[in-house]
């Protein structure tokens, strides 16, 4: 398992970006799977940066294990951990995508795609901590 | 006719760039836009948001902008987000 720790600020993203990128590929992940994982991460990641700590600074720590599975599947298993407000960003209502452009809300899309491209997301408040936790399976390529 | 080429990644960092240059086109009386995507394998939220707020200008003003190059890939997040059917995209 590798972890990271870095300020709860949007100047981190490009850093925490190419972590996870490293990650995927060392484990043998496609460009597909990447792409998607990379774009979860960047959800979640820029929720925490903005809003979890209010106008106060905190810190996120990232957990990333790759779990061998079968023969050639992994599972890419990362988990975020913040201290700010209690907030499941799941528990939001997915976007109306049948309205009209000029009606679509603006907000939501970043959640619903974590939802749509990860196999699981799942969060939990615990000792203190938003825990939010992605999994994905992928061939290695 | 405005043409606006986008770089390889259309992510927190990069997106705000083209926020600006479309609503810097669009200020300045632009009506037909022309967005090359050949280069771009990777869009976040925030990129789409930037894609749907020129697009609801452009549909309140009258105009157009059209997305070119589409990798199939970026097609792929376009649909799952709904965002195909309400903006102009071309492959």
């Amino acid at each position: 398992m590798q972890s990271a720790t870095v300020p709860a600020s949007m100047e981190y993203l490009h850093q925490v970006m190419s972590l996870t990128e490293e990650i995927l590929r060392q484990a043998g992940c496609g460009e597909d799977d990447e792409r998607l994982i990379g774009i979860s991460v960047e959800e979640i990641f820029t929720n925490i940066a903005s809003y979890a700590y209010g106008e106060g600074e905190g810190q996120i720590q990232l957990e990333f294990e790759i779990r061998r599975t079968e023969e050639k599947n992994r599972e890419a298993v990362i988990r975020f951990r913040d201290q700010g407000f209690p907030y499941n960003p799941f528990k939001r209502e997915d976007p109306d995508l049948s309205l009209p452009i000029q009606q679509r809300p603006v907000g939501g899309l970043g959640v619903y795609m974590v939802k749509k491209f990860m196999d699981q997301a799942d969060y939990q408040y615990e000792d203190g901590c938003n825990v939010t936790t992605l999994r994905k399976m992928f061939k290695e390529v | 006719m405005t043409e606006i080429k986008t770089e390889k990644k259309i992510d927190g960092a990069t997106a705000p760039k083209l926020d600006a240059k479309l609503k810097g086109a669009l200020a300045a009386g632009e009506t037909e836009l022309v967005v090359d995507m050949a280069e771009t394998t990777y869009i976040s939220s925030v990129g789409l948001r930037a894609f749907v707020s020129a697009q609801k200008k452009i549909n309140k003003t009258g105009g157009s902008m059209v997305l070119t190059h589409v990798q199939p890939c970026i097609l792929e997040i376009f649909e799952v987000t709904g965002f195909a059917g309400v903006l102009t995209v071309e492959g």
